[in-house]
């Protein structure tokens, strides 16, 4: 793999970390992610994160088309242990037209005790925009922040039933097909504007 | 040559250990994520935790400072400045300004933080509710329950016995309305510096094993009664006697003659003002 498995990851995780201190912000991680140069049945952005975030300490969760071989292309490049959706510290929702409501619905929120036990979801969408109906609020946000998503809108209702109890719920990363990647950690309120 | 380390001393294991903690703290404001600690070449409880996100963070075009109690050249803020520095290859420097990864004991810098900016600051007991309770299994429901007339009652006692709250430094903070938390023993004329802060601010315990964080534009609320406000320390009338810098955290230093001086903790900023310091060294 071309890919610099020391400075090309430092730098995508330093880009996820802005993009969890910055909800909503867009950042660009095209240029890692085309450093896979083997081939990967999912998208590239996903992968780079996979690789950022998974070893053999903890478990993920596959909902797409192929389930099966996906999440054993995740766990051959990450050594990942693959796990039940309420069990998986990470869970990826791989493919544009995916339903991503039921995954976060299933998704593990964590405990009142231990509330970072609340699951990541990478989540693969069409398109990701800095600006358009949905209006967030929350830490790291400057007053309110404007995006669009690429997907199916159920994922906000079952994102904010899963939230509804702060500290507990989930957090999402949206990757695009472009290698751009925005976050929404579990603070940040999601609403809809005109 | 073939280097005697990874990048940055650490494993990448090690890295996506903290890396996984730090997103958990940027998600849970305030909370205290637990992670797997490693051994350091320096002692637990001497910026180890601190040492370990700076390490995890740090990528190959970052700008360094290292601050200890103000002073970028004290043996604390060098021998971390030398190890992260001897183990990267990357720049460091004195200025706040031009740094882009900030690790700090004890003070946030007077130069506001900007956004881009991370700053990193150690902590020896990151447990607010430490003094009140001894047991972590307890503390942790308390956090859970958002339990924390203990932390008030501390204050409480203290305006008791002294008429005011006697807190010197790690006065406790409620980070966006829900946890608690440890400053770190920043005095507490650094936490309003806390409160919607444009850079994020990261904070690990490596003896205590945790890490958590303040993500920028966040509201962080000094504990305070209606009656007995929260107050930082008072640095009216004070002038620095190298720069003659007002209304920033001062030492006092008392002269064999008796006379008393003050002088910018900050060292960075007093130096910047008298037109040096720019560079740092490793």
């Amino acid at each position: 793999m071309k890919l610099d498995p020391v400075h090309d990851i430092q730098r995508a995780f330093r880009e996820l970390m802005k993009s969890w201190a910055y909800p909503g912000e867009i950042v660009d991680l095209s240029a890692v992610a085309e450093a896979i140069d083997i081939d990967v049945p999912i998208n590239r952005t996903a992968m780079l994160l996979a690789l950022v975030l998974i070893d053999a300490e903890v478990g993920f969760c596959v909902d797409s088309s192929d389930p099966s071989g996906d999440a054993a292309a995740i766990s051959r490049l990450t050594y990942g242990k693959r796990r039940e959706i309420g069990d998986a510290d990470f869970v990826f929702v791989l493919g544009k037209d995916r339903n991503a409501g039921g995954p976060i619905a299933g998704a593990r929120i964590g405990t009142l005790v231990d509330p970072q036990l609340g699951s990541t979801l990478v989540v693969e969408v069409g398109e990701l925009t800095e600006s358009g109906p949905l209006v967030l609020r929350g830490p790291g946000i400057r007053g309110e922040r404007r995006m669009s998503v690429g997907l199916d809108p159920s994922w906000i209702a079952a994102r904010a039933g899963r939230n509804r109890e702060f500290p507990l719920g989930v957090d999402l990363v949206f990757v695009d097909g472009q290698g751009r990647l925005a976050s929404l950690p579990r603070t940040t309120q999601v609403g809809e504007g005109r | 040559m073939k280097p005697l380390y990874n990048f940055a001393f650490f494993d990448e294991g090690s890295k996506r250990e903290v890396r996984r903690a730090v997103l958990k703290g940027i998600a849970i404001p305030g909370y205290q994520v637990p992670f797997a600690s490693r051994e350091m070449p320096i002692a637990r409880g001497w910026g180890t935790g601190g040492l370990q996100i700076t390490l995890t963070l740090v990528g190959r075009d970052d700008v360094l400072k290292v601050i200890d109690q103000g002073a970028d050249e004290s043996v604390n803020a060098v021998s971390i400045r030398k190890l992260i520095v001897g183990t990267t290859g990357i720049a460091s420097t004195d200025d706040t300004a031009e740094a882009t990864l900030i690790q700090s004991r004890h003070r946030i810098p007077e130069v506001p933080l900007t956004k881009g900016q991370t700053l990193v600051l150690q902590v020896p007991i990151p447990e607010p509710l430490r003094f009140v309770e001894p047991s972590e299994f307890a503390t942790k429901r308390l956090h859970a329950e958002k339990e924390y007339s203990g932390a008030y009652l501390a204050l409480f006692e203290e305006i008791m016995k002294y008429g005011r709250v006697s807190t010197g430094a790690d006065h406790p903070v409620t980070v966006n309305g829900r946890y608690v938390m440890a400053p770190s023993p920043i005095p507490r004329f650094d936490n309003p510096k806390m409160n919607d802060s444009a850079a994020l601010i990261l904070l690990g315990a490596g003896r205590e094993k945790k890490i958590y964080a303040v993500p920028p534009y966040t509201r962080v609320v000094s504990l305070d009664f209606e009656d007995h406000p929260f107050e930082v320390e008072d640095m009216g009338g004070k002038r620095c006697s190298l720069c003659g810098a007002t209304g920033v955290f001062m030492d006092e230093i008392h002269e064999d003659s008796g006379a008393v001086r003050y002088q910018c903790n900050d060292s960075g900023f007093c130096l910047s003002r008298r037109g040096g310091g720019k560079g740092g060294e490793a």
